[in-house]
């Protein structure tokens, strides 16, 4: 448990036309019903006894003050672009958002109140992914519909490098 | 109700490296089957003990 944890806040958006076309707005609905699931709800325990107070406090604070770091931000980028290689393309095999709001059946099913759960299959898939990548993950909707994720790395293989704080990493840069 | 264009804001913890925060973004760009980018990074305010150490 760690109460002194501080939080570096990373806004992510899609490119192209995924707004405006309610994509962008239904996989916000899909990641709500994904994370309100019994199976996610057992991953959010463990983040929560791992931050312990340092969760419901960071949960609860409506603005934080920070420092923008454009260059992680820009690398952050970099790193994404790098990655559309056949990696991800094979990674894409397993898009199952994609698939679900391809098939019209299910995107009826995902506006129906009545099946507002995802399936267990898929929830389980997607949440052994991020088991798999090493990350654990819980999702808060916040006062103004916004949603707000918080990843624990996992795997923490440099621990060196985790120790130290964000600004002290940028003055040695 | 969800906001239809707002981005969605991750939360890692202090020292998560970029590859590291890459990865999960990429994790997510997966899920949805669309690119991401990263419209903003706020690294916390560090405390003045922190400041002190670090001369």
């Amino acid at each position: 448990m760690n109460n002194n944890k501080k939080f570096i806040s990373v806004k992510i958006s899609p490119k192209g036309e995924v707004v405006t076309s309610g994509k962008w707005s239904k996989f916000k609905d899909f990641l709500k019903k994904l994370f309100s699931s019994n199976e996610a709800k057992k991953m959010e325990a463990s983040i929560k006894e791992y931050l312990g107070e340092a969760y419901e406090s960071e949960l609860e604070s409506k603005k934080r003050s920070g420092v923008l770091n454009q260059k992680t931000a820009a690398e952050i980028n970099n790193l994404l672009s790098q990655s559309k290689s056949d990696k991800d393309k094979n990674n894409r095999e397993n898009i199952l958002f994609e698939q679900i709001y391809e098939d019209k059946k299910a995107d009826a099913r995902l506006k129906n109140a009545q099946a507002s759960a995802i399936e267990t299959e898929t929830v389980l898939k997607i949440l052994e992914k991020a088991k798999e990548l090493g990350f654990d993950a819980s999702l808060s909707v916040k006062d103004d519909g916004q949603l707000e994720i918080i990843s624990v790395d996992q795997k923490k293989s440099d621990k060196e490098y985790l120790d130290i704080p964000a600004f002290l990493r940028r003055q040695a840069d | 109700m969800t906001e239809i264009s707002s981005p969605i804001t991750i939360k890692f913890e202090e020292g998560t490296t970029p590859e590291r925060m890459a990865d999960f973004i990429g994790f997510l760009s997966g899920i949805l089957g669309e690119d991401l980018f990263v419209e903003q990074v706020v690294d916390p305010t560090p405390d003045s003990e922190e400041i002190r150490k670090a001369g």
